[in-house]
């Protein structure tokens, strides 16, 4: 479903990673790990095709993916409803946009601008908006920061049910994210 | 005889050995950064990219000399540094066309992103460009209102021993641009070489010894070394 | 792509800078406010004269140049500054959002030129010898300026200072736009060769279409480095 063939990364003069080799199947839900800065949310940018690599190449069997990434942004002056409406006209899919908010437990404000929104709340429209499409492969960067008790709930039962029929790639430094995954890419 | 009738004093007519190979020169080496440019964003191979640069940076120091030229001529054919005549004004507007190529080249400090940006800029202004050069100044409003003689070669008014310095000249430019662009695709080749082997490479492509190379290891679910899975991860310069 | 999808997602992108535009109008302020106070610079400048069609007509493009460029390059730098462009990568193709933005800068530049003109007009104490060129004019250098500069926005959009280096950038592109449309609004204004400011109008409006052709496919293999 996913492969990294001999992946690296370098910023001018400094390489963050080099020859990293990774194989991802359906059913499975590979935890990259690592310290600070080792190079997690880079990997995941590389293979979510937004950052381009210094070497080596991604491949996957489908173009379509849902990403959710911590330093992402929402747009402030749309409310969460209108993302919704937004990613699904992008995408040319169905907004879904009650069904993707009683999942992620924002059916109550969606009608609220994406500026008066916690981190926990925009942490929960990301990942709706990554699942929207139903893709065949997540990649989920950090999804569990800001997120409280039933939030990390929710983005458990987000994974779960992904990796039923799809693929997953976290990169996190929460062990109880960690505990999700069926495989570790260990920055170590 | 006089060999260039169109020109006050004939003598200044010489104005034209330089004056005139440099906007031929120049705009044929704005097409050339151009065409690099789209290759580069088609293979995405940077040595593309610094065969578009070393083409520019010649085209732009081209321009220059064919402005600087421009209006010694002006002082000595008119009597005035600057006649806010159009083809002056039009063909200054060029070169700040290519100083916004260098700019935005210069604001960006990766290497990739550099080549990309500057490249879409490149083939955005090769329109407005060669309109400047070839179009602005025939069109009928502009033409009647300018000082600048644009039918020099064509009518045949240069002559003589003019025409054979001229084609001398022009032939020998050529050359010396081939030449010169070449010399600097090779100092930019030798740049990039120097950049891609900075920092933790070896000549055989491994970790440098006096830096900390850590594994990168895919774990299965048991904690277990899974089979497929590798890489490694340089922690030099973290804190 | 089927023409069903390119018009959903262009009129996504369109809603979009709407929407925000609406809730938070910082594009059309930008530039108005730029633009007003251009006219309000040139009334110091000139009170008390008349100033002919072809000086007229400079000046107005002179202001038009600035507040477009002013304005137009938020479109991308906006996206970047705020940490939303990756949503539309992993979401849209580049065509869609490239003229999503460039429809939404020219209705912008469109707006803010038909108020300045109006403005200019009458401060100036300006005759319309042929109201047709004037708005053939007017919507062609909109055109022509939302193409140009929403590349130009899109180019520096990642890089350092970058509001300034878009503007820097954007000038020497649109300037030879100006050309053309100093031509055709001098004529509309009352100078004479009708002519030729038709053909300079049609200029106008023809680089406006090859500028939003050509400026996606550009943006497109930006797309992503």
């Amino acid at each position: 479903m996913l492969r990294g063939e001999n992946l690296g990364k370098r910023f001018t003069d400094r390489w963050i990673f080099r020859r990293v080799n990774f194989e991802l199947q359906p059913g499975q839900v590979l935890a990259v790990v690592g310290p600070n800065g080792c190079g997690k949310s880079t990997l995941l940018g590389i293979v979510a095709g937004l950052i381009p690599p210094t070497e080596g190449r991604v491949a996957m069997d489908s173009e379509k993916f849902g990403y959710a990434s911590l330093a992402g942004e929402l747009y402030a002056e749309l409310t969460i409803a209108e993302h919704l409406e937004l990613t699904a006209d992008l995408r040319c899919c169905e907004p879904r946009t009650t069904e993707l908010l009683s999942l992620v437990g924002l059916a109550d404000s969606c009608d609220a601008p994406a500026r008066t929104m916690s981190s926990g709340m925009r942490a929960r429209l990301k990942l709706a908006i990554a699942v929207q499409d139903r893709p065949p492969l997540l990649v989920l960067d950090e999804p569990g920061a800001g997120l409280d008790r039933q939030g990390a709930a929710v983005l458990g039962d987000v994974v779960r049910a992904q990796a039923k029929g799809g693929a997953v790639l976290l990169a996190t430094n929460d062990p109880e994210e960690v505990k999700l995954a069926t495989h570790e890419l260990e920055f170590a | 005889m006089n060999e260039v009738p169109t020109f006050q004093q004939p003598e200044l007519a010489r104005i034209l050995f330089w004056h005139l190979p440099c906007p031929i020169i120049a705009s044929v080496l704005l097409g050339l950064g151009a065409y690099q440019s789209w290759l580069y964003l088609r293979t995405e191979d940077l040595r593309r990219d610094l065969k578009a640069i070393a083409a520019l940076e010649l085209g732009m120091l081209f321009s220059i000399m064919t402005m600087a030229s421009g209006i010694v001529f002006s002082r000595a054919q008119w009597g005035s540094w600057w006649q806010n005549d159009p083809r002056q004004t039009s063909f200054l507007l060029v070169l700040m066309i290519y100083a916004g190529y260098f700019v935005l080249r210069g604001a960006y400090a990766e290497r990739v992103r550099k080549a990309s940006m500057s490249a879409g800029y490149a083939l955005a202004a090769i329109l407005p460009a060669m309109f400047l050069i070839y179009v602005f100044p025939r069109l009928p409003n502009i033409e009647g209102a300018s000082l600048h003689p644009t039918q020099s070669i064509m009518s045949g008014q240069i002559r003589g021993s003019y025409a054979q310095v001229l084609t001398a000249t022009i032939t020998l430019t050529s050359i010396l641009t081939v030449w010169v662009y070449r010399i600097r695709i090779r100092v930019g080749e030798l740049e990039l070489q120097a950049h891609e082997s900075l920092g933790l490479e070896t000549p055989g492509g491994g970790a440098a010894p006096h830096r900390v190379v850590r594994p990168v290891r895919v774990l299965d679910a048991g904690g277990n070394q899974a089979a497929k899975g590798s890489g490694s991860t340089d922690t030099a310069g973290q804190g | 792509m089927t023409p069903a999808q390119w018009r959903r997602q262009i009129g996504a992108m369109l809603r979009k800078e709407i929407r925000s535009e609406i809730r938070s109008p910082h594009g059309l302020l930008t530039g108005g406010l730029f633009g007003l106070l251009s006219v309000v610079a040139i009334m110091f400048a000139a009170f008390n004269m008349r100033l002919t069609p072809t000086l007229a007509a400079g000046l107005l493009w002179v202001i038009f140049l600035f507040s477009g460029v002013a304005a137009i390059p938020r479109s991308f730098i906006g996206e970047e500054e705020n940490g939303t462009a990756d949503l539309l990568r992993v979401t849209a193709n580049p065509f869609s959002v490239f003229w999503g933005k460039s429809i939404f800068n020219a209705a912008l530049t469109l707006i803010t030129a038909a108020v300045l003109t109006g403005l200019f007009l009458v401060v100036m104490n300006l005759q319309v010898a042929y109201p047709g060129l004037m708005v053939a004019s007017v919507l062609g250098g909109g055109l022509a300026l939302s193409g140009a500069v929403t590349l130009c926005g899109a180019l520096a959009a990642r890089a350092a200072s970058r509001q300034a280096l878009a503007g820097a950038i954007a000038l020497p592109l649109v300037i030879p736009v100006a050309v053309w449309g100093v031509t055709s609004l001098r004529v509309a204004l009352g100078e004479s060769g009708y002519e030729v400011g038709r053909g300079a109008a049609v200029g106008l409006i023809a680089y406006g279409v090859a500028s939003n052709a050509v400026g996606p496919y550009i943006y497109a293999a930006l797309w992503k480095r």
